[in-house]
């Protein structure tokens, strides 16, 4: 039976507190904090993050997983594109094979499981050997609206399979409905919602309890047998509400992360899933939903596989959640989300021409390098002569991106344009061979040291040439 | 290998202010250096029978020089090569006077950096591979690998800018003609760490020219005249961000090009054959790695020198005697010949307060790119023979 494999989770380092939010609009505040993403991430690198972790390419050597997946989809409402597929560019940062399907579902919090689902059905219809279904939101909110605190930044990831499967899908029920309850246009710049009490009453509290019923009664398994409780939506007490009208039990309704991590969107049931599942234990029943113009619900049983699985992963949304650092200011935050305007750089961005990227897609995306096969010199990016026996086209592909590395040198640059300066130019040294120069983030520019350990993240390095050009930085690694 | 010792003779040179020529287009710039060159050589521009024109990127084409001097169909060559171009069109020219193909050649470099309303250099990364680089940047991770492997710190390479500043400030030329106390270079804004804006050379409009001819017409001419006592020219494969090996605290580029100049030279003591050197101090880490590579000092120890004073106007081996890119400027095309003015005018004796006593042989050092990827020229010139 179908079912999960691996599931993965990332957080971004940012930290922003409700303090400092209603400090800035002068108001009462509220204790916690919500997740931020770093100024060169979006809903692609975080994707891309959480099925690095998914595939357990952070665990040190090959990817585990990669070569048999034969789908990836992306699930998201704020992909960087309107018409670009996301998916694809993930295929790439993860080092996909190229004959795999790729797909973007979007529109909707609730895409998150209706790619699970398809990514199920795919494996059902033999169509599919693996499925990673990546999900990641970046969402906007007005300044000064509750929005503001209870949104958070992150990404979650389910590797979907036949074989080693460590939660086995039970049962499935979904169900659409119309109605206007939240939205987005295309030019808003952030989602509006007709009249809470409406939204609701009519919306998410009596749709998501029809669809667990719905599930539950299909399945044959009664409420109490049901041991967690994984969903989305606006804030902790109606996702208890929904649970309680369903005929579950709140308390089986796991920590959402609402008060560390915030309401991640269409992330939400596959990261919450994720966290969930890195203290699961064999037997256990865990009941998925989410909900958007309808609900999607997935049981789902945990196996004795899971153990086998927790030996060979060392990273998920706990661990990125121990990384958090606080961000410093109200201000940084809205420079961040590109919600105020400053001192523009004296200098134009750089140009970049699609030509190169696409000619150097391999290099740039997924970060492959070479091994003279003459001399067995690595070195990054590819030569044509061999930097060091000048042998001519002996370089095998070698790809950097799961490669740990020490810093060699680095400057704290202020002159180059940044978003958030200085930028940390760095000068790295790969374990097992090879250097790169390259860009540091997520780091304290004051704990930046010659011999620091690194590893390599998916990053926006900026907008030029009309388009978003993605590149790989390395980042404290601890 | 033949060597160029004392083939080619220099025997007029010119040099605007450098600076923030606002009221100055680089025709401006080019005929007044030019012209000064002319005459300094007592020559017409109609015998100029060929000319090189060096510049990074204030033009294109052999025109740029024949426009403003209204050359008449002889051959003019545009020369490129990072920020060691002026030196690379005086090395072409050299070549071609040696050969004997021209008697009299014009060489001029210059650069019209401040019309683009920016600081630094213009062109940016156009691949994200390498991007975020900058000037500064670059040399800075020389500046912080050569701290940690030498356990030295900001307050040498402040010294370099004082000693710059000091010489500037006797240099009615330079674009700033200012001494700087070392708290002022310790204590200024920081551009790219450990570097601050006191180790940074400036963004500087400037044009320089020299008049060339062989040895034998000189001597006949009865005109003051140096010779060129060695010319080397090292492009290095530019693999220094790939390649572990590479220290990022020597630069082999200058090593190379060094060794290949000092061969034609006969030089085999640096210290102490070499009257007065000007050497591109474009940042003033940059400056204390060039004492070691070019043989002044062994590897790791120039602070010493620093500290003691060896390079300054009055000690054993002056450098940058001018102010240096740090003091005089950096219009790019125009530096190497700039480096190569002060050194013809210290060694037939006009360079006024800042006159080395006696000098008889001088190093001019052009060095274009970023740690890891250098293109070097160094060319010694002396007293004749």
């Amino acid at each position: 039976m179908a079912g999960i494999v691996s599931h993965g989770g990332y957080v971004p380092r940012y930290r922003l507190s409700s303090e400092i939010i209603a400090a800035a609009w002068g108001e009462r505040a509220a204790p916690g904090c919500r997740a931020v993403a770093n100024a060169d991430e979006d809903s692609l690198t975080l994707a891309t993050e959480a099925a690095l972790d998914a595939l357990l390419m952070r665990e040190g050597g090959d990817a585990q997983f990669g070569s048999t997946v034969d789908t990836l989809i992306f699930a998201s409402t704020t992909s960087p594109y309107l018409e670009k597929q996301t998916s694809a560019t993930i295929a790439w940062s993860c080092d996909l094979r190229r004959d795999i399907r790729t797909y973007d579902i979007a529109n909707s919090l609730r895409a998150g499981t209706q790619a699970v689902l398809t990514g199920l059905d795919s494996i059902a219809a033999g169509s599919a050997r693996q499925v990673v279904v990546t999900s990641a939101d970046l969402r906007n909110s007005a300044p000064k609206s509750t929005a503001e605190t209870s949104f958070g930044d992150g990404a979650g990831a389910l590797l979907l399979g036949k074989d080693k499967v460590i939660a086995e899908l039970v049962s499935v029920y979904s169900m659409a409905d119309e109605i206007t309850d939240s939205w987005r246009g295309s030019s808003d710049p952030f989602a509006r919602s007709w009249e809470e009490r409406f939204a609701q009453t009519k919306g998410y509290l009596s749709v998501v309890p029809e669809a667990i019923r719905a599930a539950l009664a299909k399945a044959k398994i009664s409420p109490k047998e049901i041991d967690r409780v994984v969903g989305n939506g606006p804030d902790g007490r109606a996702l208890a509400s929904a649970a309680k009208a369903a005929g579950l039990d709140p308390a089986k309704v796991v920590d959402h992360l609402f008060g560390s991590v915030g309401n991640t969107g269409t992330s939400a049931p596959l990261l919450v899933l994720s966290h969930t599942l890195e203290s699961a234990s064999a037997g256990e029943r865990i009941l998925l939903f989410s909900y958007g113009n309808g609900a999607d619900v997935l049981l789902f049983e945990v196996t004795p596989e899971i153990e086998r699985y927790r030996q060979a992963k060392s990273r998920g949304v706990s661990y990125y959640m121990m990384r958090a650092a606080p961000m410093k200011s109200y201000e940084q935050f809205m420079k961040f989300r590109n919600l105020i305007s400053t001192e523009g750089a004296r200098r134009d961005p750089p140009s970049a021409s699609a030509v190169q990227m696409w000619r150097d897609r391999d290099t740039i995306y997924r970060l492959y390098g070479m091994k003279c096969k003459a001399c067995g010199a690595l070195q990054y990016p590819p030569q044509r002569l061999c930097y060091k026996c000048r042998a001519a086209d002996q370089g095998e592909p070698v790809r950097f991106s799961d490669k740990r590395s020490t810093l060699f040198t680095f400057t704290l640059d202020y002159l180059n344009a940044d978003i958030d300066p200085p930028s940390v130019m760095s000068v790295i040294n790969f374990e097992g061979g090879g250097r790169m120069y390259c860009m540091m983030t997520d780091r304290d520019p004051e704990k930046v040291a010659i011999g620091m350990p690194l590893e390599m993240t998916f990053r926006k390095i900026y907008e030029a040439g009309g388009f978003k050009n993605y590149y790989w930085k390395c980042r404290p690694f601890d | 290998m033949k060597s160029i010792a004392d083939q080619v003779a220099i025997i007029g040179m010119g040099c605007t202010k450098f600076g923030e020529n606002w009221d100055q287009s680089a025709d401006d710039m080019i005929l007044e250096a030019c012209s000064e060159a002319f005459a300094d050589a007592r020559v017409r521009p109609e015998q100029i029978e060929a000319a090189w024109v060096g510049t990074l990127t204030s033009g294109v084409s052999g025109q740029t020089l024949s426009r403003p001097l209204k050359l008449q169909y002889i051959p003019v060559t545009r020369v490129e090569n990072m920020c060691a171009t002026g030196q690379d069109a005086l090395r072409n020219a050299a070549f071609a006077v040696a050969a004997g193909v021209y008697d009299l050649v014009l060489v001029a470099g210059f650069e019209k950096l401040k019309d683009s309303g920016l600081s630094g250099l213009p062109g940016a990364a156009s691949s994200v591979i390498g991007a975020g680089n900058t000037a500064p940047g670059g040399f800075a991770l020389a500046a912080n690998r050569y701290f940690h492997d030498y356990g030295i710190g900001k307050e040498t390479l402040a010294k370099i800018a004082v000693k710059n500043h000091y010489n500037g400030a006797r240099n009615p030329k330079a674009h700033f003609q200012k001494e700087i106390s070392l708290e002022q270079a310790m204590r200024a804004p920081m551009i790219a760490s450990p570097l601050g804006l006191f180790d940074c050379c400036p963004t500087t409009d400037g044009a320089a020219a020299a008049i060339i001819t062989r040895r034998e017409l000189a001597e006949q001419s009865g005109h003051r005249f140096v010779t060129i006592k060695g010319m080397g020219l090292a492009v290095g494969p530019g693999t220094g961000r790939i390649d572990e090996s590479f220290s990022f605290t020597a630069f082999p580029e200058t090593q190379k090009a060094a060794q290949q100049a000092y061969e034609q030279a006969g030089i085999t003591d640096p210290r102490h054959q070499i009257s007065m050197a000007e050497v591109h101090d474009c940042f003033t880490i940059t400056e204390l790695i060039i004492y070691e590579d070019l043989g002044f000092c062994a590897p790791g120890t120039a602070a010493k020198d620093v500290d003691s004073g060896t390079f300054s106007l009055q000690g054993e081996l002056p450098v940058n005697t001018d102010g240096g890119l740090k003091s005089f400027g950096h219009p790019i095309g125009a530096s190497g010949l700039r480096m190569l003015y002060e050194c013809y005018n210290q060694l037939t004796c006009r360079a006024g307060r800042r006159q080395v006593p006696n000098p008889k042989l001088a190093l001019a050092h052009n060095l274009g790119g970023n740690p890891g990827s250098f293109t070097c020229s160094v060319i010694i010139v002396g007293s004749p023979n």
